[in-house]
């Protein structure tokens, strides 16, 4: 138990305040490391809108005035209306690695979501971003920070810190979640909560020194952790922006996070336009719509990632992999309502720190259905695999000094992404 | 000697627990097995701070907590009690809906479809999304049947669903839940038949019930098509038809599960809806629809290959299948030991599926058996635990936020409530997934371990609670609670009043006796406060440190 002499320590600390500077609580920045940007286009994409020149196929209704183009070595689809695609793969095609024919193995959004995230639909699972966000070797305040869209998680659910659809985790650091439940009445008087903190951070170590072997061991230490993660958020709460608001925002607070140090991976979702979602099951033109403003803001995050700089001065864009995603693709067929129902095979990108940029790796058969690929080289082959999102999380995992075989044993890394320098 | 110390002394005189420190209370394990040898149990009052949660929500009281330290057998008695009490059926609303995750924040259907106001938009949605669950709870409460959760004509409804959905029999001015009939024609068939099962699981015209047999499948006889694999072969035409969803009638590996998912489907188009959007639509039960589903998807309604006639004889086939009981006792096995089960659990599993259908599917029993289980009752390890152990067992579970709602209503009247908005219990404008819990959709088990944000909503709750505990019964004088009666803000450490509160509230809010040299600590933390606050300040300072700890939050 404290003694009085901690006491008195306490009780100078809590009239003095204990200021804290952001430096100090950075204490250990995540220089070097590998970092996560994922944008989840929820609903399921239409990969003929960008992605998949499927032209002279039989069965694809390809976009209207839609045109294959090229840049830096990449075929996509190229249209006056959506104006940022081109622009992105002219500027960012170098970084940038896409891949056709993933196979979901669904056409369920629930399934199909929890797949692309985990590479199983397996409950049990946890998904690639809280994985590669617990295996960081720095401690982080905020591993993985979920601005928007979903989150699997079961063993690592401590490392994920979910904003909230009404920014509740700012409202908390701020103090002001009971403003309007009970006004300024159910705060703690502000001298005494320091005192009271440190009181609460020994009992939390002593406990956790007496815990009894197994579980009781695991969260007596993830207690004490999150007491002192808590502690500097919360002291960075007037550094650092949390909450969630536009896409936009979302996506340069998420940049902030890494570029701090604070986080090693940040989850958003893109809605498309109107928040109407990617799921066109009438009126599939939407997806126009959808990927200019997508990739509107993919330009802007690269515009972004290169004017950050890390605490090492080096370019963010250096040390962050961005993953653009959505949880299926579409059939290439219109249906009656011109929309486009559910298909399991999907297009996924990779761009920046990390990935051999300028590549179009997969293509589809005659029925838009992936080919199997070599996974060394990325080129079709009869011997070659079916690309899964199993593939994907495996790679990332790789990248990010994580052993792919603890998490997806069945999954071999897709090396041709990866660049090797 | 009663039987229950005999059977106490019994099990302590056999088990080689006792040699190694421990032995479990109660009564003997029926079901125990191998696994069972490298546990050792919680200490007896944490035992009872950790049934009083699973079945109340709330903590025993200090008497109940002196009861069981003055004769351990008590423990079972007081077991039975909190079996019996009220709070018992709405905390199984919350247990039940770790399962079901019908408690999400959207439906189809919205409060303003209603012409309601934006403040009633929460009500609504747990007045929708609890209706199975409160049907489940009811009957388990009420000492009937399980297989009546698919069997029963009734169903179960507030003031808000009685007033706005084709209802009959909700008392006259009545609040609250109460059964009820549907008017709409629709069978008898327990949750199958509730508008809140379906609205949380809803369908589409591309869909076509799928999905409600898939959630069916997984609810009721815990057989999850989603998570069997699939495996497409490379350059199957998928195109060959129309509608790529008909290509699961052809392709085997859709047929894998697609031969289970249509058939059960065809039995449900009672609830298609032509608009999934229009109100009068998805409200009602559609009787003159319930053939369509043998036109609209080419098969004969069936249940794993048994011919089915409508719903009605969907719930009765269901329980004809031994999945189904066998899937109760998973689900509540995995609600009160709060972990996934494993192939170690087999043998407990098996044990209590059929004591549960030798007593006449009575769930209150089966949950009784659950927590008489060594594993439920286990607090550590002995030397020779494995790693596999550790990592199987849960001797420390993390509080879920509606135990943090119940708990510090009762203890302090603390309740987190915003523009209607219950702020433990949604995610739209609350807390829920923040303090750990399920949102039914995303996340669907608890958090195991805490984190920065279940910690800090735990600060957060405990600093206001402690706050308005302190100022309503210490200060305004209201009705005591959570302080002794003894105590005043003019008591101080050293005078036995204060000594004796500081120990009364340990042993209420952790559930153990505090030893002198932690009695002392929180009275220098009490006095280092009161120079710096005064008194009043420091109390509130004491209880957010007891409501903060770790052993508080663990249980």
């Amino acid at each position: 138990m404290p003694t009085r002499r901690a006491f008195n320590r306490m009780a100078l600390a809590g009239l003095t305040g204990l200021a804290a500077s952001p430096t100090r609580l950075l204490a250990s920045p995540t220089v070097g490391e590998r970092k996560f940007l994922f944008i989840l286009a929820y609903g399921g994409w239409d990969p003929c809108y960008a992605f998949t020149p499927l032209f002279d196929n039989e069965y694809a209704a390809m976009p209207d005035d839609s045109v294959a183009a090229e840049a830096h070595g990449m075929t996509f689809i190229d249209a006056e209306s959506r104006p940022s695609v081109r622009s992105f793969f002219e500027d960012y095609g170098d970084r940038t690695c896409l891949i056709n024919g993933m196979e979901v193995r669904s056409i369920t959004h629930e399934r199909c979501t929890r797949i692309l995230l985990t590479g199983s639909a397996s409950p049990d699972g946890d998904d690639f971003a809280s994985i590669l966000a617990a295996h960081s070797a720095n401690d982080l305040i905020l591993p993985h920070v979920v601005l928007s869209g979903p989150a699997f998680t079961n063993k690592y659910s401590s490392q994920v810190v979910r904003v909230g659809r009404a920014d509740q985790f700012p409202t908390l650091i701020q103090d002001q979640a009971f403003q309007e439940s009970h006004g300024s009445q159910a705060k703690i008087n502000e001298t005494s909560e320091p005192l009271i903190d440190a009181f609460v951070r020994e009992r939390a170590d002593r406990y956790a020194a007496a815990a009894a072997a197994g579980r009781e061991t695991l969260v007596g230490a993830e207690f004490v952790a999150a007491l002192d993660k808590m502690n500097r958020a919360t002291d960075l709460s007037d550094t650092i922006e949390f909450g969630s608001g536009e896409i936009e925002t979302q996506v340069s607070n998420a940049l902030g996070l890494l570029e701090l140090g604070v986080s090693r991976c940040v989850t958003v979702q893109h809605n498309g336009i109107w928040d109407l979602t990617w799921d066109t099951h009438s009126a599939n033109n939407l997806q126009d719509y959808h990927f200019e403003l997508l990739f509107e803001l993919l330009n802007t995050t690269m515009a972004e990632l290169d004017s950050r700089t890390t605490a090492t001065g080096n370019p963010l864009s250096e040390e962050v992999t961005v993953v653009v995603m959505s949880e299926m693709g579409r059939d290439p067929r219109l249906n009656a309502l011109e929309g486009k129902h559910h298909w399991t095979y999907t297009s996924l990108m990779m761009v920046g720190a990390g990935v051999q940029g300028g590549q179009v790796l997969g293509e589809f058969d005659e029925y838009v259905t992936g080919k199997p690929l070599n996974l060394s080289t990325g080129e079709a082959s009869e011997d070659g695999v079916a690309i899964l999102p199993g593939h994907i999380g495996a790679t990332l995992l790789a990248m990010g000094d994580v052993d792919p075989g603890d998490y997806l044993p069945d999954y071999d890394t897709f090396d041709a992404v990866v660049d090797e320098t | 000697m009663s039987a229950l110390a005999s059977r106490l002394l019994a099990c302590c005189a056999i088990l080689p627990l006792v040699a190694l420190g421990g032995c479990f209370r109660m009564t003997a394990d029926d079901t125990a097995s191998d696994a069972d040898a490298v546990l050792t149990p919680v200490s007896d009052t944490r035992l009872l701070r950790r049934m009083s949660l699973d079945l109340r929500g709330v903590l025993p009281s200090v008497g109940d907590y002196e009861q069981v330290e003055q004769d351990p057998s008590a423990l079972q008695a007081l077991l039975n009690t909190y079996l019996e009490d009220p709070l018992f059926e709405e905390r199984l609303v919350f247990v039940f809906a770790e399962h079901w995750h019908t408690m999400i924040d959207e439906f189809n259907g919205q409060s303003y479809d209603y012409q309601m106001d934006e403040d009633e938009a929460y009500d609504f949605e747990r007045a929708v999304g609890e209706e199975p669950l409160r049907l489940m709870a009811h009957i388990v409460a009420n000492d009937l049947p399980w297989s009546d959760i698919l069997l029963a004509d009734y169903s179960m409804a507030n003031e808000i669903t009685a007033a706005i959905w084709p209802i009959d029999e909700y008392p006259t001015d009545g609040t609250g839940w109460h059964p009820i009939r549907y008017t709409d024609g629709r069978p008898a068939a327990g949750v199958l038949a509730t508008n809140g099962l379906w609205w949380r699981y809803p369908t589409t015209q591309f869909n076509q019930n799928r999905a409600r047999a898939a959630a069916i499948s997984k609810l009721l006889v815990c057989e999850d098509m989603l998570v069997r694999p699939i495996s497409f072969s490379a350059g199957a035409n998928l195109l060959s038809t129309e509608d790529p969803t008909t290509m699961t009638t052809v392709e085997p590996s859709c047929l894998a599960c697609h031969s289970i998912l249509e058939p059960l489907a065809a039995a449900m188009f009672g609830f298609y809806w032509v608009d999934e959007y229009a109100i009068d639509e998805i409200e009602r039960y559609h009787p003159e629809r319930e053939v369509l589903g043998p036109q609209l998807l080419g098969v004969e309604p069936a249940f794993f290959g048994t011919p089915i006639v409508g719903l009605a004889d969907l719930g009765e086939t269901i329980l004809e299948d031994p999945r189904f009981t066998a899937c109760a006792t998973e689900q509540m096995l995995e609600s009160y030991l709060r972990r996934r089960l494993t192939d170690a659990d087999q043998t407990r599993l098996r044990t209590l599926t059929t004591t549960f259908e030798s007593r006449d599917l009575q769930l209150k029993s089966l949950i009784r058996e659950i927590l008489n289980t060594n594993a439920y009752q286990a607090g550590g390890f002995t030397e020779e635990a494995t790693s596999e152990d550790h990592d199987r067992e849960n001797t420390a579970r993390l509080m879920a936020p509606s135990q943090l709602m119940s708990l510090h209503a009762n203890l302090t009247g603390f309740e987190w409530v915003a523009g209607g908005y219950n702020l433990f219990d949604n995610d739209e404008k609350g807390y829920r997934v923040l303090a750990g819990g399920v949102d039914g959709q995303y996340l669907t088990s608890p958090q195991q371990s805490p984190g920065v944000t279940w910690t800090l909503v735990h600060k957060r709750v405990a600093e206001a609670s402690a706050t308005l505990g302190v100022e309503s019964e210490l200060v305004e004088g209201e009705t005591r609670r959570l302080f002794g009666a003894e105590i005043t803000l003019a008591n101080a450490p050293g005078d036995t009043v204060f000594d004796n509160e500081i120990e009364r509230l340990y042993l209420r809010l952790l559930g153990s006796r505090p030893t002198a040299e932690q009695v002392e600590s929180f009275g220098m933390l009490w006095s280092s406060l009161e120079q710096l606050v005064g008194a009043k300040e420091a109390w509130i300072g004491v209880v957010a440190a007891l409501l903060r700890d770790p052993a508080f939050g663990v249980y």
